[in-house]
């Protein structure tokens, strides 16, 4: 990357630090969940951002329940911006380009679409950097 | 591999997780899988860990035995969410999700036994509806089933029972 076709590792920084979700909604297919004094129930239509941080609370469990959207968001940034992340291309099934960021200190990793710059995923930790090696990779930094 | 001008590095084999240290995460791993499974329509990044943490619900299982102090209080929630991976879950991952299986499988080398890989070759089964199971245990059992068929087709049904484990009758 850093070809005039493909965006130096500083822009794609920038660009992800936005933290841009999908504008579609997801489905929350899990138990009730209480988020700022609202209940969520199965079948209920979310944003994406806030389905992905219920996600991570309620099921994975690697945030603390009280987490807000803005401070999911924020870590998300951190990940990002922290000279110590590592930073990868990597095709989704030979196919489709995206850029990840893994944090070896905290094994959490988020995963950008890298034609919209959306975010596909975000502070996972199931499978450290073998989340985006497992596909043609490209390590950036 | 070269793509839009960049070098690519091969897929990597992920290193597998000790049955241990599977273990010790074990709650986790099921929570995560279930979760996974439910929300397969979500991301299909997120949908490539289900085969990754159900392998490693696997290894603790194998290792330890369901009877397990730590294994055996989610038995039935694993068994109810394979249930729906292998049925409604699996076809929608497969339909909707574009998980390129023949590609993990090719990464991964999982056995045959670990069905949870090919869920792109379940999919293709015709959902049928089972109407009947016959489970033939003696020589005699297998005579009486022997006395209800056919007589056109006598000698290979009891060269087919003879050899099945059990046999399942679908429409």
């Amino acid at each position: 990357m850093g070809t005039p076709d493909q965006p130096s590792l500083d822009e794609i920084i920038r660009i992800c630090s936005q933290v841009r979700w999908a504008t579609r909604l997801k489905e929350w297919r899990y138990k009730d969940v209480e988020y700022e004094g609202e209940v969520y129930t199965r079948g209920d239509m979310l944003p994406a951002a806030l389905a992905h941080l219920l996600k991570r609370v309620h099921i994975d469990g690697d945030l603390p329940p009280d987490t807000t959207l803005e401070q999911y968001n924020e870590l998300i940034r951190n990940l990002v911006t922290s000279s110590s992340s590592w930073v990868y291309g990597f095709l989704y099934h030979n196919l489709h380009p995206q850029w990840g960021f893994y944090d070896p200190k905290t094994g959490w990793v988020a995963a950008f679409d890298a034609i919209t710059g959306e975010v596909q995923t975000a502070l996972i930790a199931g499978e450290k950097e073998q989340f985006f090696t497992k596909y043609p990779h490209v390590r950036l930094r | 591999m070269k793509v839009d001008g960049i070098v690519w590095q091969k897929p990597v084999k992920p290193s597998p997780r000790s049955a241990e240290e599977n273990l010790q995460d074990f709650p986790n791993l099921v929570r995560k899988y279930r979760g996974r499974v439910l929300f397969v329509k979500d991301s299909g990044l997120e949908a490539t860990e289900i085969p990754v943490f159900r392998d490693r619900i696997q290894s603790a299982i194998d290792a330890y035995g369901w009877d397990h102090p730590v294994i055996a209080p989610f038995r039935q929630q694993i068994e109810e969410t394979d249930e729906l991976l292998r049925g409604e879950y699996g076809r929608l991952l497969v339909r909707e999700m574009d998980v390129d299986y023949p590609r993990l499988r090719e990464l991964y080398e999982p056995p045959p036994s670990h069905w949870w890989w090919y869920l792109d070759k379940l999919a293709r089964v015709p959902d049928r509806k089972v109407v009947a199971v016959v489970v033939p245990f003696n020589e005699r059992e297998i005579e009486k089933l022997y006395e209800i068929v056919d007589e056109d087709d006598r000698d290979n049904a009891l060269e087919f029972l003879k050899s099945s484990v059990y046999a399942k009758i679908v429409t």
